[in-house]
This record gives structure tokens, C-alpha cells and sequence, in this order.
């Protein structure tokens, strides 16, 4: 469980290093880079966050881990509280999509890193879209949609899409030995 | 098809409602709550740990960096050097003029007065909601609500909205906020005094003054400053460089479009100003 909290807690502050250290914005210009590196994090742990049961010499696995869960909730008020200054929206957003994850996804995508690359994708869409929705509802948010989409959804789905090739070895290292522990 | 538990129906609709209403709570208040600040100062701290490493490699790749170009820069400050003393005999002695001037008149502390202080950035996020940074200073520090943001290149960016123990919050200018405007004035042109800082467009990079009159003759690459009157930001702060006027749509004023020199999107450290001159509600 440390191990885990310690690998949750750099990628927290991994979003802002990122934005804060790496000189992305001469590269891309007037395009903006949101990038995601907490979420990927928590979603490739919902898919090893299970226990594994010996039946007869029979490896299977059990679903019922709740560690995804816990975690996704606690970050989320973290991230809300240092990044938003708004509670409710990530912690909640968090939650729901580890839920949708592990109702709809769990069993039917294999782990490996292009197809954690295309989920996280579908993720970052919705999680994106999910924030961008509730802010123009409830705030003035200076962009229209489509804008919205050209020059900030674009670039960050390709941005999350390299970053998580890079991060795909170091969580799927980290994830397994925290896997180990729970048999 | 399954039946629909209905208390799984009532769990959604109150988790719905909870959100809606910690929203709305959270974004009404003008400080945070206590537990949220405790948190705030708690979560800064290891993300100073964090940065700071990051900050050391970092330090050491522009350092071996710099260390290519030094000949070359060398030269260059070498001839600045000369223009620099001349520079700062003529401020040294502007500045006894003004200050027997003002002994003249007894007025006392003025709207330029200020004091500055560097602090690092340790928080920033991207997204669409409020966009704030968190830096690594608070009232430990005598960091007050309402102090002036100045970016590395020295452009006015924002002002401190919170401020916990060790860390505090800048809101940025260019968040659209309906109760917090900058006063904004062109330099060297006194009659362009209305100017309001009203927000940012984020596709062009470009910044929007509006409320100039109709007969104020503006240029292209005109400075715009900050004039102070607005109670809160000391005046004479650089906002951006006009780069092109428009007749606002009721035909009665003139809406000026600045750039400026970088963005609002790396930000490694920022400038902080105080305010020494006394505000009307004092």
C-alpha cells in the first residue's frame, strides 16, 4: 500500500512538473497541452486491482478489489482541493470513471500498451468533455466548443497518448509487484 | 433485462445533488475552509520536495547550457554596462527631484510606491475551471490578499486571492471575472484614463482593454500600464503592447488588443508587489 501511495503521489505532482517545467508551449504555439498523467495512472491500476485465487492449480482472477476506488476518491479531493480550489468535480469525476471502468472494461481489454493507449484516449475524451461541460455550465469559460476541441482536446490526447507510452513500463513494474501482495 | 435496484437510483440522484451543492458551496466563498487550507499547505509541501528535484536537474542542463553561450552574452552586458551607469546616475538623480518634490508637497506615499518579493511556483493546473497558480510563499512570508502579480518578463498576471500558512493562490488575469478588472492606462497618454483590462482571448494569446475614448489617438506598439485607480494594483505595472484597435460595437469607445511576451502557460516563478500607497476603503 505505500508503494502504491508513493507511485499515486508522484503522479499527482507529475501533472504539475509537467506544466510547470517542460517548455511545451513554444513547440505547440496557441495550442493548449492539459496533460493527464494522474488519470492514466489510476486507470491502468483499476485493471490490476484485483486479487488472484489458486483453484486446483487454476490461476483466476477476483474482482472485487475496492483499492481503485479508495484511491480514485482521496486523490480526487486532493486534486480538487490543490488544483481546482472547487470540491466535487474530480472527486467525483474520479470515481465515476473507475466505476464505468471496471463495470464495462475490466475483463474485455487486454493489458497491454496499445490498447491502454487507445482506453486512455476514450478516457481522456470523456474526462475532458465531463469538465469542460460542468465549467461552461456553471462559470463563463472563454472558448467555444468547437475551439475547445481543436486547440486544447486535440493536443492533449496526443500528448497523453506519448506520455503514456513512456509511463506504461514504470506503472505496469510497479503495479504488478503491488498485485504480488494482494495474493 | 435486470430490474433497477431503486436504492441504487436514490444513491446516484444524491450523489448528484451532493456535487451540485459542494460546487456551488465552494465556489461561492471567497476563502477557503479551514480544512481545506490545512490540506492546501500539506499537499504544497510535498509537492515542494517533488519540484525541487526536478528544479536541481533542471538547473544543471541549463547550466552546461549556459556555460556555451557565456562568451558571447559576456560581450553583450559588457556593452550594456556602459548605458547602465549613465542609466542609473540619471534615476538616482530623478529620483532626489521627486522626492524633494514630494517633500513639497506632502502627499505623503503615492500609488508607484511598492516593495517586491520573488516566490517559486509549486501548483498550476490547465483546465477550464478557475485558473489560479500556488506559490511556495505565505503569511510566514508576509504574503497579503490582493498583492500584485508581475510574471519573469515583468507583465502584470494576477493577484493573490488566498493565503494559507506556506503557500498562497494567485487568481490570473486572464480568468474572466465579472468583480475583479484591472484599471488600465496607455503610457504617456493621461486621457486614456478609463482603459479596463476585461479578459483574454486564449486562441489568439491576446489580451483586451476596453473603454479607451474615441478621440484618444492610439499606436500600434503603444505600452499599456496599469494607472492604479482601481484601489487594489499599484499603477505603472506593464500589462502588453497594443497590436490593434477596434471601434467597440456601440461605436463610443475603443477596444485595444495587447500582446505580450510569452504566456500565461509556463510560469516557473513569479514577482510579487505590494501595495504601500492607502486604498479608498482604508
Amino acid at each position: 500500500m505505500i508503494r502504491l501511495i508513493i507511485v499515486f503521489m508522484t503522479f499527482f505532482a507529475l501533472d504539475n512538473i509537467i506544466v510547470i517545467f517542460l517548455p511545451l508551449q513554444p513547440l505547440v504555439g496557441n495550442y493548449l497541452v492539459i496533460p493527464n498523467a494522474f488519470l492514466s495512472c489510476l486507470c491502468l491500476f483499476t485493471f490490476y486491482d484485483r486479487g488472484a485465487k489458486y483453484e486446483n492449480g487454476v490461476k483466476s482472477f477476483d474482482y472485487k478489489g475496492n483499492k481503485s476506488f479508495l484511491l480514485a476518491l482521496v486523490f480526487g479531493v486532493l486534486y480538487d482541493i490543490f488544483y481546482t480550489g472547487v470540491l466535487g468535480v474530480y472527486t467525483c469525476l474520479f470515481c465515476i470513471i473507475v466505476y464505468i471502468l471496471r463495470k464495462f472494461f475490466i475483463l474485455s481489454i487486454p493489458i497491454n500498451i496499445l490498447s491502454m493507449v487507445a482506453l486512455m484516449t476514450g478516457v481522456i475524451i470523456f474526462e475532458e468533455w465531463a469538465v469542460f461541460f460542468l465549467a461552461s455550465t456553471i462559470i463563463h469559460v472563454p472558448m467555444a466548443f468547437l475551439n475547445f476541441v481543436q486547440y486544447v482536446l486535440f493536443p492533449s490526447l496526443f500528448f497523453n497518448g506519448l506520455l503514456m507510452l513512456f509511463i506504461y513500463p514504470i506503472l505496469t513494474s510497479q503495479f504488478r509487484k503491488c498485485q504480488q501482495k494482494f495474493d | 433485462m435486470k430490474k433497477m435496484n431503486h436504492l441504487k437510483v436514490f444513491g446516484i440522484i444524491m450523489i448528484i445533488f451532493t456535487l451540485l451543492i459542494t460546487i456551488g458551496y465552494t465556489m461561492q466563498r471567497d476563502t477557503a475552509l479551514l480544512p481545506a487550507r490545512i490540506i492546501t499547505d500539506a499537499v504544497s509541501i510535498v509537492q515542494r520536495g517533488y519540484i525541487g528535484v526536478v528544479d536541481r536537474a533542471n538547473g544543471l542542463i541549463t547550466n552546461i547550457n549556459h556555460l556555451f553561450r557565456t562568451y558571447e552574452e559576456n560581450e553583450l552586458l559588457r556593452a550594456q554596462m556602459y548605458n547602465e551607469q549613465m542609466i542609473r546616475l540619471e534615476r538616482d538623480q530623478l529620483r532626489a527631484e521627486n522626492d524633494s518634490l514630494k517633500e513639497l508637497l506632502e502627499t505623503g506615499e503615492t500609488l508607484t510606491d511598492n516593495e517586491k518579493m520573488m516566490a517559486g511556483v509549486i501548483g498550476r493546473n490547465l483546465d477550464q475551471w478557475q485558473d489560479f497558480i500556488t506559490i511556495n510563499k505565505g503569511s510566514q512570508d508576509d504574503v497579503e490578499v490582493d498583492m500584485a502579480v508581475l510574471s519573469r518578463e515583468g507583465y502584470l498576471i494576477g493577484r493573490v486571492i488566498e493565503v494559507n500558512q506556506v503557500s498562497s493562490r494567485i487568481q490570473l488575469i486572464n480568468y474572466q471575472n465579472t468583480t475583479s478588472k484591472v484599471a488600465a492606462v496607455i503610457n504617456g497618454k493621461p486621457d486614456s484614463i478609463g482603459g479596463l483590462l476585461q479578459g483574454y482571448d486564449s486562441v489568439s494569446n491576446e489580451l483586451v482593454v476596453t473603454n479607451i475614448g474615441r478621440d484618444v489617438e492610439v499606436e500600434e506598439g503603444d505600452e499599456v500600464i496599469t494607472s492604479g485607480l482601481g484601489g487594489v494594483i499599484p499603477s505603472a505595472l506593464l500589462i502588453g503592447y497594443v497590436e490593434r484597435v477596434e471601434i467597440s460595437a456601440d461605436g463610443l469607445t475603443q477596444t485595444l488588443y495587447l500582446s505580450r511576451e510569452g504566456n500565461f502557460n509556463n510560469l516557473d516563478f513569479v514577482i510579487l508587489i505590494s501595495r504601500r500607497a492607502v486604498s479608498a476603503d482604508d
